[in-house]
């Protein structure tokens, strides 16, 4: 009999009888040693453990040997192509566009390329199973099913045609096991099967083929279940060494805790003389952890292999297309973004840089890219593949493009559908890696790595939802739902499946098997992750170049001064290093106050309302009518209105606006700043009153403790500036122009203060709750306070003190920095003053405190 | 608890087709449900995948499948427990959608989206749909911007509204009549003003009872009453216009005769009622018919943009293919509207579990019973005292009025004894919540869940008060170093909003307490990512300057100085050097960055600055990895520029060894050996006042109003309607509290401490914080002569005595420079990118695969079969061996053995001059050479061009 069934209890074990057999054939008797895909590698490496030189023998897939077949057998017509499972799902997408209108249960979604994908396995999955698609129909039982049946037998059939005379892979077999025989490969060869745990019904049809034909074949069976579907050849019981490796947990809360835990243990086993490719690390989750993983290992400078099945979609060139084709149907800036900035742009970084600062700025979309001009005009499917074909070195991307090209001839051109496509083309699509094993500690993905003998095996995730857990009961796997409502396997199956692995997995080590995990329903090694991390604070050393970075002219600006006792740390920041932070495309207040400001300046210039409007529209320099109409409306509410409450007061006219008023500070500064506006009125004998108004598009309150705070100083500073013998300062303030909505028909009022001696002068309603009324005395002391601010502030500025302050307890919300110097709720300045209430009282009691 | 009580057996045993259980907290309603399940299935009623258990979180249907293993788990194999149906609804409408997705008219593989993808579409397509749509919305467009100068109001309403609708079973209907009610003209017939009417009525009436049950008879008494009067007599709008009620002056010495309570309940009643109701009510019926008629074009207007933003948005959800929550709801029910699809998903099950009845809102509550039919079991467990998502729109009063086919209320089981605490704390809560029910929510009764117990009480529950936050928080952190029994994790401080918890958090570190906050927060806005993210920007576009000098700062550290040195160009060589090392990082970066995902360049980030292990850095890559629109990091940069995402997190959840401090809300459902209830008198009008600038409510019962604004002239009008929503919404609000503080007060297994300040008030006519509604009822239990309620210590704290030790576990070596190790330089197949361009022809290719197969298997060359006369020819010979750490592997194209010779040809196409074949393949033909052990071997190269062979020699 030349058909030999060594049948072992370790899998692993099992396996490497076997192989060994298969080295210990002559130098170039012909042997082919038949393995699941991917194990070839291991495979040869162990033959070469025992024969340091193979000649002759092949270590051959299903459809390697397929190709060595065929070849034969048809060597002088061309061979026959075939499809990879991206280009048969794509083939059976088309065939189901074809006969879409022949389906009867599969109707509305039929058209989805993802639906083609999932129709694609369950077929493959029936054909596997050796299942007859002509008597399905027959034999199902509910009408549901009956058309469930009909239909897939209709794609089935469509798809066949469409492919022809091309085969994929389950044609592979079929034609495998119609012609093994015929070869003479075969004939003369010794044929060794391992590696595999069970075989499909198609797969085990061609094995049985191969026991016909083959000069002798040896199997290793250590499975239960290969080895009932082997049970017409009588096995050979074999005595293997049973590994018998001890199993032990460990737990961290999270996953990169976990990962540092397995790779420290590593590290102390290398240390102790394990031979890193002696260690494996499997990962359940291994597209999402891994380089996390990688990561750590790095960190603990551990030479780790990945065994990545690195996917087309994670290539940049791969985005960069994809990108493009979003930007071409979406208009979206941010996609536009991610063209540019993806290294296949081939756009120079300078360029890159000011296009991004401009997108920020601006509301420029999809317009700067001359790829994507030239794309927007493209209107077919055909030319747009061959144009993006040009843009790619990839040959598998080209490779998809060309295949969507030649499937999608005839098909309606659909931008959106295209890139869902595409972009499941790519992420289906795997670029090939072949990992590298010496030397290096293995980390693969727990279900596709092939289970060969290590020492030390890791399964890291062991506690995420999805790790297989072992299970005693085996039926599960029968339970493959063809007639029920769905059309994949069920989850069960797939847990099932896994369950398998995870008992298979579980004995291939031969020292130590060790799970790891994060929740908390695994065996636990408790871990505390660091709380409350704070950085170190901002240095708080003085800067040397102070008078250099904040009054390069020897000018001072009041506002600078306010912010400054804001927070001299953000003043630093903004005044000092001149950062802002980019302009996005929006309407921000300060654009929306400068707008109203100039329409303002100009009414009061010329008293025409329209033009005013015309003035503060085109400062706005912005469009988007359900705002800016708004503004408008508001712009002109507010002039009329201003010119109502201006008409009734003697403080009207004449206006003098936008005036600068300078004054002399010691270290020879100048301070200098623009008044919004000055009004006068004659007291007679050339002498003359003033008040001084500062138009705010925001709110303004509490001006009294403002002016003592610092926050606001340019109402005492200009005033006192303006002040002498012919000039008396009738008040000061801010004008509100919006506090949210009117509870009345009030007019507008000053927030600020007045002196008691002119309190005549002003239209009575002019005056705000917020406005008081204060002695020629105390308005002395005001000013001469500010005034103290300002020497101090400048002081300050000079010495290089820029430590943070922040003033309320929300400021570090806004603030452009986020709370990153570390200071926010702890030098919080309102704290301190909490409970004080400022009101000019201070002044008045001659307290400075 | 291994057996159950008698009151659960009654449950477990329980013979009806349809049952109800009304369960208290922490009487053991999963282990109830449980033993039900178990019974039904020993007795052999129903398999396991008969059974549909529905639950409300993810965390509940995971314990549920826990606990049913333990209990059936010798006699039902895993497998058939794996198939039981135990999920949330969520993922119970995902599994039916799908599998019945033709059905639902959805992709087979749709997605479902998180909360951070949908809020992304919507905000994208916002303004889109304003602009188009302006014109026939620019009056409620106006309104909201006319203060603001911004859409984020308007914005957040309509997603508001959108959100709210989706919970609505009769969302068509909702919005066409339903949302309209307060516009109705007949204000005698208006719905709005009748609520604000009944409130005025309710709060006249309860002033009424305390005047009397406070005051001392006389003529101030008898005036007070009178205006009480005067209110309830009112019937109308137009009646409470002309209302006198003008505030009687007290003549001197009156007011002393009268207690405490009573003067401070006449100055309440003058300020809520006497001042507000001439104030609201002083406009003439045709001026609020007036407003009525110009608001309602406002409210049809936004009613439209939310119709029309809806359109926008499911339009852009199919064809992105994707679902979102609440369309899983909405499919699920399409899909049993359909009957093949409800006859097939029923006949799967026989019985059907609802836990937490009362948060089925009415979308939920459709599906459910389309499910159970007339011939299903069916058993709902919730507990109405203990419904708390009323914002989210669940209706505790569909649990309450559950009723079978033939309208009849469905028997109601009550578990009741609680086992989570000990006696005195259930006495406490007993003590609190037995007279607040009935006086707030007059339906209702309380049963007591546990044994009274006073003196124990005392030890076990500690009211404490301070006025200030930072008192409280003192007292905070002494009860927590004060318990000596119970290690930090098990102890939670409670707070009804999460306001305050960061400040707590704070104080408590800086005094050597690890606290972390246990709930979610937008990680973007941690100081820790802002960090990493500003080192992406300034890394992608080092013209993007603050992000640049910041990460100089915070990262490579940089003093200010430097900075400022930098900034004026006065660098000095050190200088300059540190910062080519920053660029040699940043330019690192930049080229990772073009290629890689965020997840994966910011992991690298995050390892370089010793970030990686802070809990909120990996919580935060956690969230991040495997997001579709952060594969690539100039969009990541983009979304989060543009403030487009928001990625929650929840660092808390990782801790151990840490106080936990959390929201009420989130402790729902949780228990915990010592609880702290803290800044209960946080006063509930704060977020009231939160909302005074909202310019919408809305209510399912009276629909939705807008404030009342004169957008032409900005000018405020009559609030009637408006205040009639809110006051409504106020006296449910009150009643939501209530069960708050029932969920609050029913965590603690064994110690509670409740802090806020003394402000309680037995007669509060409108209870303000959680303290009004504990305080003034505990003060009253025992009034036989003596006191047994726990005292109330009003504690004076220093505050602010600092320990100047700070144990906070920082990182000593954090932030540290590393160097950037290339992440997989294996797996990068694209290193050297050049500029496009087409391949040439591969003709030459073809061609040489073409005659190797025709000299496999056909006949040799005839020189070649010449040189190989009288050896074993072998064609195509593959071979393998190792070299180094390299294993080489190739396959001859010809091997001829004879003895202990052998002869290697080699066929080559290549258009070259002879010579130049031998050079270039001399080294090829070597390894084959060395693959042919113990044999004497000669090798040829055979070219098809010059028809010939070579010898090669080594």
């Amino acid at each position: 009999m030349k058909v030999t069934v060594y049948r072992g209890e370790n899998f692993v074990a099992t396996n490497e009888f076997v192989l060994h057999k298969a080295a210990g054939q002559p130098l170039l008797q012909p042997t082919l040693v038949l393995v699941p895909d991917r194990f070839t590698l291991q495979a040869e490496r162990l033959l070469l453990k025992d024969q340091p030189h193979l000649l002759n023998t092949r270590v051959v897939t299903f459809s390697m040997l397929y190709r060595l077949v065929a070849d034969e057998i048809n060597f002088n017509q061309p061979a026959v192509e075939v499809l990879d499972k991206t280009s048969a799902v794509l083939n059976l997408w088309t065939a189901i566009h074809k006969i879409q209108g022949q389906l009867t249960w599969f109707k509305t979604s039929a058209g989805h390329y993802d639906f083609a994908e999932k129709m694609f396995n369950t077929i493959n999955q029936m054909r596997s199973s050796c299942v007859d698609f002509a008597s399905l129909e027959n034999q199902a039982q509910s009408a549901v099913a009956k058309k469930k049946y009909h239909d897939i037998n209709l794609i089935y059939q469509a798809y066949c045609q469409i492919i022809a005379p091309r085969t994929d892979s389950s044609g592979m077999l079929d034609y495998l096991t119609a012609h093994a025989a015929q070869s003479k490969v075969v004939q003369d060869a010794d044929i060794f099967v391992c590696g595999f745990t069970s075989l499909s019904p198609a797969r085990l049809q061609v094995l049985g083929e191969l026991c016909q034909a083959a000069k002798s074949v040896t199997i290793a069976a250590s499975e239960d279940e290969l080895c009932a579907q082997l049970s017409k050849y009588k096995p050979y019981r074999i005595e293997v060494d049973a590994f018998a490796p001890k199993t032990i947990t460990m737990r961290n809360e999270t996953e990169r805790g976990e990962a540092n835990l397995v790779i420290e243990k590593i590290v102390q086993l290398i240390a102790d003389g394990v031979p890193p490719e002696d260690i494996v690390v499997l990962l359940t989750e291994f597209d999402t952890l891994a380089p996390v993983w990688q990561v750590v290992a790095d960190k603990y400078r551990l030479p780790v292999n990945l065994d990545v099945g690195t996917k087309l979609s994670t290539l940049p060139e791969a985005k960069y297309l994809r990108d493009l084709l979003e930007t071409l149907a979406n208009d979206d800036a941010e996609n536009t973004v991610a063209v540019l900035f993806n290294r296949c742009s081939g756009i120079d970084d300078d360029t890159v840089y000011a296009l991004d600062n401009k997108i920020v700025a601006s509301d420029l979309r999809a317009r700067m890219v001359p790829e994507i001009k030239q794309l927007t005009a493209t209107k077919n499917v055909v030319a747009l593949c061959e144009q993006l074909q040009s843009l790619t070195t990839n040959e598998k991307l080209q490779n998809i493009l060309e295949q969507i090209a030649t499937e999608c001839r005839e098909q309606p051109f659909n931008l959106r559908e295209f890139i869902t496509l595409f972009w499941t083309l790519c992420s289906a699509t795997k670029v090939s890696n072949i990992p590298q094993y010496v030397d290096r500690v293995l980390i693969a993905p727990v279900n596709d790595w092939v289970p060969s003998r290590v020492q030390y095996l890791f399964i890291a995730n062991c506690t995420a939802d999805n790790f297989p857990q072992p299970q005693a009961d085996d039926d599960i796997l029968q339970e493959v739902d063809l007639v029920g409502t769905q059309i994949t396997p069920t989850p069960s199956l797939q847990r099932a499946r896994n369950y398998r692995r995870a008992e298979l997995l579980q004995t291939v080590a031969t020292q130590q098997v060790i799970l790891s995990g994060t929740h908390e329903d695994f065996t636990a090694v408790p871990y505390t992750p660091v709380v409350n991390f704070q950085w170190q604070k901002t240095d708080t050393k003085p800067i040397t170049v102070g008078r250099a970075l904040f009054f390069p002219e020897n000018r001072v600006k009041p506002t600078m001064l306010e912010s400054y006792y804001n927070c001299p740390y953000l003043n630093f920041v903004q005044n000092g290093l001149q950062l802002r932070p980019r302009a996005l495309h929006s309407l921000d207040p300060n654009t929306v106050g400068s707008a109203i400001h100039a329409a303002l300046q100009d009414y009061f210039v010329h008293f025409n309302v329209e033009q005013a409007i015309a003035i503060g529209k085109a400062a706005l320099d912005f469009d988007y009518p359900p705002l800016t109409k708004n503004i408008e409306k508001e712009m002109r509410f507010i002039i009329n209105r201003l010119a109502k409450t201006f008409q009734a007061g003697k403080f009207t006219l004449p206006t003098q606006v936008e005036t600068t008023v300078q004054c002399q500070l010691p270290h020879d500064l100048v301070l200098s700043g623009r008044v919004d506006r000055i009004d006068w009125a004659d007291l007679g004998n050339g002498a003359r009153a003033f008040l001084v108004l500062d138009y705010k598009t925001g709110r303004v309150d509490h001006v009294a403790r403002s002016i003592y705070l610092g926050d606001k100083l340019q109402l005492p500073i200009y005033s006192s500036a303006l002040l002498n013998d012919n000039s008396h300062l009738a008040g000061a303030g801010y004008l509100p122009l919006k506090s949210g909505f009117a509870t009345d028909q009030k007019t507008y009022s000053l927030n600020g203060f007045v002196n008691e001696t002119y309190q005549e002068l002003f239209p009575a309603d002019l005056l705000g709750d917020d406005t008081a009324v204060l002695s020629p005395d105390v308005i002395h002391r005001l000013c001469a306070h500010a005034r103290q601010l300002v020497d101090q502030a400048v002081a300050r500025i000079l010495a290089g003190d820029v430590t943070p302050q922040v003033v309320t307890k929300n400021h570090c919300e806004y603030c452009p920095l986020k709370g990153l110097c570390s200071q926010a709720q702890t030098n919080c300045r309102d704290e301190k003053i909490k409970g004080k209430k400022i009101t000019y009282k201070i002044f008045e009691e001659g307290s400075h405190e | 608890m291994n057996k159950p009580t008698r009151e659960q057996q009654k449950v477990i045993d329980s013979q009806a087709r349809e049952i109800k259980v009304s369960a208290n907290a922490g009487s053991g309603k999963t282990f109830t449900i449980m033993q039900q399940i178990a019974q039904i299935v020993k007795t052999g009623n129903s398999r396991v995948d008969q059974l549909l258990v529905l639950t409300f979180t993810e965390a509940s249907a995971k314990d549920m499948r826990k606990k049913l293993k333990e209990q059936l788990g010798d006699i039902v194999k895993p497998a058939e427990l794996q198939a039981a149906s135990i999920g949330t609804f969520h993922s119970f409408c995902s599994s039916i959608v799908r599998a019945w997705f033709t059905v639902a008219e959805v992709s087979p593989s749709f997605a479902v989206m998180d909360a951070v993808e949908s809020t992304k579409i919507k905000a994208a397509i916002f303004e889109h749909v304003v602009l188009e749509h302006y014109a026939k919305i620019a009056k409620v467009v106006d309104l909201f911007t006319a203060s603001s100068r911004k859409l984020d109001q308007l914005r957040k309403v309509v997603f508001e509204i959108q959100d709210f609708l989706d919970t609505r079973e009769d969302r068509a209907d909702w919005l066409k009549r339903q949302a309209l009610t307060a516009y109705e003209p007949d204000i005698n017939q208006n719905q709005a003003i009748q609520a604000l009417i009944n409130y005025y009525h309710h709060t006249a009436e309860k002033y009424r009872a305390y005047f009397l049950e406070t005051g001392t008879p006389s003529p101030m008494l008898d005036s007070m009453v009178d205006l009480c009067n005067r209110i309830l007599g009112a019937q109308t709008y137009a009646d409470f216009g002309g209302l006198d009620l003008t505030f009687p002056a007290a003549k001197s010495g009156e007011l002393k005769t009268q207690s405490d309570a009573f003067r401070k309940l006449r100055e309440d009643f003058r300020d809520k009622l006497c001042r507000t109701i001439p104030e609201t009510c002083q406009y003439p019926v045709a001026q609020i018919t007036a407003d009525i008629n110009t608001e309602r074009v406002i409210v049809e207007q936004l009613l439209l943009l939310v119709q029309v933003f809806d359109q926008a948005y499911q339009a852009k959800k199919a064809e992105a293919k994707k679902l979102d929550f609440s369309d899983l709801e909405k499919y699920a029910l399409k899909v049993l509207g359909n009957p093949e699809a409800l006859t097939s998903i029923r006949a799967q099950f026989k019985y059907i579990f609802v836990d937490e009845g009362q948060d089925t809102n009415p979308v939920q509550f459709k599906i459910i019973n389309l499910l159970r039919g007339t011939d299903k079991f069916f058993c709902i467990v919730g507990d109405v005292k203990q419904s708390i998502y009323g914002f989210r729109a669940c209706e505790p009063e569909i649990f309450e009025s559950l009723t079978d086919e033939d309208g009849n209320l469905v028997p109601v089981l009550l578990l009741g004894k609680n086992f989570r605490s000990t006696d005195p704390i259930l006495h406490f809560v007993n003590m609190v919540m037995k007279p607040l029910i009935p006086h707030y929510m007059e339906d209702h009764k309380f049963t007591e869940i546990g044994e009274p117990n006073p003196e124990a009480m005392q030890q076990a529950v500690v009211l404490e008060a301070a006025k200030t936050l930072p008192e409280q928080m003192e007292l905070v952190y002494r009860h927590i170093v004060a318990e000596k029994n119970l290690a930090w994790q098990d102890i939670v401080v409670l707070s009804e909003t999460s306001g305050h918890l960061l400040e707590l958090q704070k104080y408590l570190s800086e005094r050597g307490i690890s606290a972390v906050i246990d709930r979610k927060t937008n990680a973007l806005l941690e100081p820790e990512i802002t960090l990493l993210n500003d080192f992406l920007f300034a890394a992608m576009n080092p013209t993007n300057e603050l992000k640049r000098y910041l990460v100089l700062q915070y990262l490579f550290h940089f003093s200010n100085d430097d900075l400022a040195r930098l900034r004026l160009g006065q660098m000095d060589d050190q200088l300059t050097v540190r910062l080519n090392q920053c660029d040699a990082i940043w330019q690192q970066y930049r080229q990772l960055g073009r290629s890689a995902s965020a997840y994966e360049v910011l992991t690298q980030a995050a390892t370089e600055f010793g970030m990686l292990e802070m809990p909120v850095v990996s919580a935060f890559l956690a969230a991040i990895r495997g997001v579709r629109d952060f594969d690539t990091v100039a969009r990541y940069l983009y979304l989060i520029e543009h403030d487009l995402v928001k990625i929650e997190v929840n660092v808390g959840a990782y801790a151990q060894n840490a106080v936990k401090l959390m929201t009420i809300h989130n402790s729902k459902g949780l228990e915990f050996p010592m609880v702290i209830l803290f800044n209960m008198s946080n006063p509930w009008s704060a977020q009231s006042n939160e909302r005074s600038n909202v310019k919408v409510v809305y209510d399912k019962r009276l629909g939705v109003c807008v404030s009342s604004v004169d957008t032409e002239n900005y000018v405020l009008k009559s609030p009637v309607l408006h205040l009639g929503i809110k006051k409504y919404q106020q006296e449910i609000e009150v009643k939501e509290k209530i069960r708050l503080l029932y969920v609050a007060l029913t965590r603690a297994k064994k110690k509670m401490v409740i802090i806020g300040s003394d402000q309680g008030n037995r007669y509060a006519v409108q209870p303000n914080c959680m303290m009004h509604l504990i305080n003034p009822l505990t003060m009253h239990v025992y009034e036989d002569g003596v006191e047994l309620s726990p005292k109330l210590t009003t504690t004076t704290v220093k505050s602010k005595t600092k320990i100047t030790t700070c144990p906070v576990v920082g990182h000593p070596d954090a932030l540290v420079k590393q160097s950037v190790t290339a992440l997989a330089t294996s797996a990068e197949p694209f290193q050297d990118y050049v500029a496009p361009q087409l391949f040439a022809d591969v003709g030459g290719k073809e061609f040489g695969t073409a005659f190797h197969r025709q000299v496999q298997y056909g006949d040799l060359p005839e020189p070649v079969a010449e040189l190989v006369t009288g050896y074993t020819v072998y064609r195509e010979i593959p071979f393998l061996y190792p070299q180094g750490q390299t294993i080489v592997q190739g396959i001859m194209d010809l091997l001829a053995v004879k003895d202990n010779e052998a002869i290697i040809v080699d066929y080559k196409t290549t258009r070259l001059p002879k010579d130049q074949l031998v050079a270039k393949y001399r080294e090829q033909l070597r390894l084959y050479a060395q693959a042919v052990p113990n044999y004497q071997v000669r090798a040829y190269l055979y070219s098809t061009v010059h028809k010939a062979l070579i010898e090669v020699k080594f």
